[in-house]
């Protein structure tokens, strides 16, 4: 089970936004619907991602710092050209890092700084500042490094990781 | 060409699509969701071959994510990351459909053989 807690924070992230669904009236039968093809997903996910979920702890400042980086240019950029185009902007000179920084470890320093991106998408009355934004941008890369092997190859993936940053800090901000 | 620069490169087409279409009709409000939908779509597309099989289930994965977000945009409004998880639910979704037809067909053939 401990290979699987990766799994497990992205079922609740998906579980989280499925319930969010119903109060649009969206029927319950589609939503039965969804959750039965997300779940045979998901068994197929457990299955197969059995195999041993170490994370590599060299990696993780250097995930956080691009994320963090990331997240903040996103957010300054969106202010003059909306989010959608300044994550597209940050994410493809985000994608010529791997060439900068040869070494092994930064291999993923592309994929962090686009997840980081997406906190930066986040509108400016959710986010007001942009500290909360590095915080929280840091954190979706705290979470991209240790939860890699999970879902690894589906696509959404480091949005839903984004996602799952900025509803904790929401629901924290709301409730406590 | 790795998966960030495919989506990003992606994404802004679907900006410039987005304003070439806005000159020619102006007055189409739905215009302004086009660069959503293309975003969220490229995020389906990132997946790994492994996932998706070949570019038609890429297809399928598209049009089941434009389903997603035609019914949840507005909920996570201003939230980041609001259409990627809507593109890994699609995936998942879509992946998941997959594999039910799959059973099905195997169940069915042999039910036949029998």
């Amino acid at each position: 089970m401990k290979k699987n807690i990766g799994l497990c924070i992205f079922a609740l992230i998906h579980l989280y936004y499925i319930i969010r669904l119903l109060s649009t009236g969206v029927s319950v039968l589609e939503i039965c619907i969804l959750i039965l093809l997300v779940t045979c997903a998901y068994l197929w996910g457990f299955r197969h991602y059995r195999h041993n979920h170490s994370v590599d702890a060299s990696r993780i400042p250097s995930s956080v710092i691009s994320a963090s980086m990331g997240g903040v240019c996103c957010y300054a950029l969106s202010q003059v050209t909306g989010p959608i185009l300044a994550c597209g902007m940050v994410g493809l000179l985000a994608s010529f890092l791997r060439h900068l920084f040869k070494d092994k470890r930064y291999h993923e320093l592309p994929y962090s700084t686009y997840c980081g991106c997406f906190v930066g998408m986040s509108a400016h009355s959710i986010l007001p500042d942009t500290i909360t934004v590095s915080i929280l941008a840091g954190f979706s890369g705290l979470l991209f490094a240790t939860t890699k092997r999970s879902l690894e190859g589906v696509g959404g993936r480091l949005g839903s990781i984004s996602f799952a940053s900025v509803v904790c800090y929401l629901l924290i901000r709301n409730y406590l | 060409m790795n998966t960030v620069r495919a989506s990003s490169i992606s994404i802004i087409a679907g900006c410039c699509i987005q304003f070439l279409l806005f000159k020619a009709f102006p007055d189409q409000t739905i215009l302004e969701k086009v660069p959503y939908i293309i975003c969220g779509a490229s995020f389906c597309g990132m997946s790994s071959s492994g996932i998706l099989k070949n570019k038609y289930w890429a297809l399928g994965c598209g049009i089941v994510y434009t389903l997603i977000f035609m019914t949840s945009a507005f909920i996570f409004k201003g939230i980041g990351g609001g259409l990627g998880t809507g593109a890994c639910l699609a995936v998942l979704m879509f992946q998941g459909l997959m594999m039910l037809g799959k059973s099905l067909e195997k169940y069915i053939l042999s039910y036949k053989l029998k």
